[in-house]
């Protein structure tokens, strides 16, 4: 507790609005007191803020170039925008809006079907309402949807898969409430085929974690990494990982072995029903 | 809760798709209109709701200024419609909320509320690939609100 309240002392010290500590704080108290079920272990607090203020300071940041460019790095001009947008305290028109002032070259639109996607989410899950947790096609990986797991394993859960790229996701998951669309996908792919997890088990614990939480793009996304919503199977290999990630990721082979293999021998691996994948 | 069965205020239920009072639901539903978000612990236990959500939910409520109120959210509702008036809602895509208010739809007048797109192309079954969705909706996609 002690160091609690020094560590809240000391980020008032550096910056952090006063205003906007207590309000949090006030914030957390109501919400205890309205929640008495929340788990003693749930504790994590996000860095989004709640509100207008922080979509419009997010908004005025937004660089719709550079995003084209490097959306899919972990590192890249990403918006953050998308607890706001989802949460309708900010309508996707208005992004996008703003997104043209910056001009109608490539990049801008790069950005701007980026939000698109959100809309057609929605639209495919009002006209199909089963999709959101029922198969939309069978698995293209080999597998009946029987072979999965209903249960999300533990050291999932818990951030503690050993593999490091993968827990550092999970622990932005489980305490900021976000994550990096790529690290989603790999995410959701390491859940349903490495750890043959249900995608349905995979996206409640998103839907319960993830600030942006909308259940047709989270939902369908993982229909679409299962591969009961698309063509086939999404996984990765460490050499991605390491291709769009920052030096704050662990992608050392050591630390990361399950991953750390070419694709060939992951499809072998992971799909062995299926014909070999070759090059 | 008290309410006053006479107060025929028209009712807006915020929930959690659409946390901005710049929505077209305040507009519609009128000045008079009495904005109110449930906290359905039932339906957010079962949800799984973490902390960190609640509170970045709380933080968008509190900024809006709207009653918040414990209950069941059918209950509230009802009892707060009072067997007349009307209830408005923005419209969301999301069934998990829609079946909230599901029980009600005999009983009040419930309103849905639309929000500006970014397209007025509807998705058809014929589109199960976005793609295909993009090629049709990016010219008006594409282009900024009047």
């Amino acid at each position: 507790m002690r160091s609690e309240q020094m560590q809240g002392r000391k980020r008032e010290r550096v910056g952090e609005p006063i205003t906007l500590l207590s309000r949090r704080d006030a914030a957390l108290a109501e919400v205890k007191r309205l929640s008495p079920w929340l788990s003693e272990d749930d504790k994590h607090l996000s860095s989004f803020r709640g509100g207008t203020d922080a979509a419009q300071y997010l908004l005025s940041q937004i660089n719709p170039q550079a995003y084209g460019e490097n959306r899919n790095h972990l590192e890249g001009d990403v918006t953050r925008l998308s607890p706001y947008i989802s949460r309708g305290v900010i309508n996707t028109t208005r992004v996008r809006d703003e997104a043209l002032k910056h001009g109608q070259c490539r990049n801008v639109e790069k950005f701007v079907q980026q939000l698109a996607w959100r809309d057609y989410w929605q639209g495919i899950l009002e006209h199909n309402p089963d999709y959101m947790w029922h198969d939309a096609e069978e698995y293209k990986t080999g597998f009946q949807a029987s072979d999965y797991s209903d249960i999300l394993p533990n050291d999932v859960a818990k951030a503690e898969t050993g593999i490091a790229c993968i827990d550092h996701f999970l622990s932005q998951l489980l305490t900021d409430g976000w994550v990096h669309n790529h690290a989603r996908l790999y995410l959701a792919g390491y859940i349903c085929h490495w750890r043959r997890v249900r995608w349905q088990t995979g996206a409640q614990f998103f839907l319960s974690h993830l600030l942006d939480a909308d259940p047709a793009s989270n939902n369908l996304s993982w229909q679409w990494v299962a591969s009961t919503f698309s063509h086939k199977p999404y996984y990765f290999n460490l050499e991605n990982v390491r291709k769009f990630s920052g030096d704050d990721v662990d992608t050392s082979p050591e630390n990361n072995g399950p991953i750390d293999h070419s694709y060939e021998a992951l499809h072998a691996r992971l799909f062995p029903n299926l014909e070999p994948r070759t090059l | 809760m008290n309410e006053n069965v006479s107060d025929i205020r028209p009712i807006i239920w915020v929930h959690e798709d659409a946390l901005s009072r710049s929505h077209p639901v305040f507009d519609i539903a009128g000045k008079n209109a009495r904005a109110v978000f449930v906290w359905d612990g039932q339906d957010l236990q079962n949800r799984q709701q973490s902390l960190k959500k609640l509170v970045f939910l709380y933080e968008c409520l509190d900024e809006m200024g709207v009653e918040i109120i414990q209950g069941r959210t059918a209950n509230v509702l009802e009892k707060l419609c009072g067997g007349q008036g009307k209830l408005y809602m923005a419209h969301t895509h999301n069934p998990q909320i829609m079946d909230l208010v599901t029980p009600l739809r005999s009983k009040i007048d419930l309103v849905e509320v639309h929000k500006s797109r970014l397209s007025d192309v509807d998705i058809t079954p014929d589109m199960a690939r976005f793609f295909r969705f993009w090629n049709k909706a990016k010219k008006s996609i594409m282009r900024p609100s009047s």
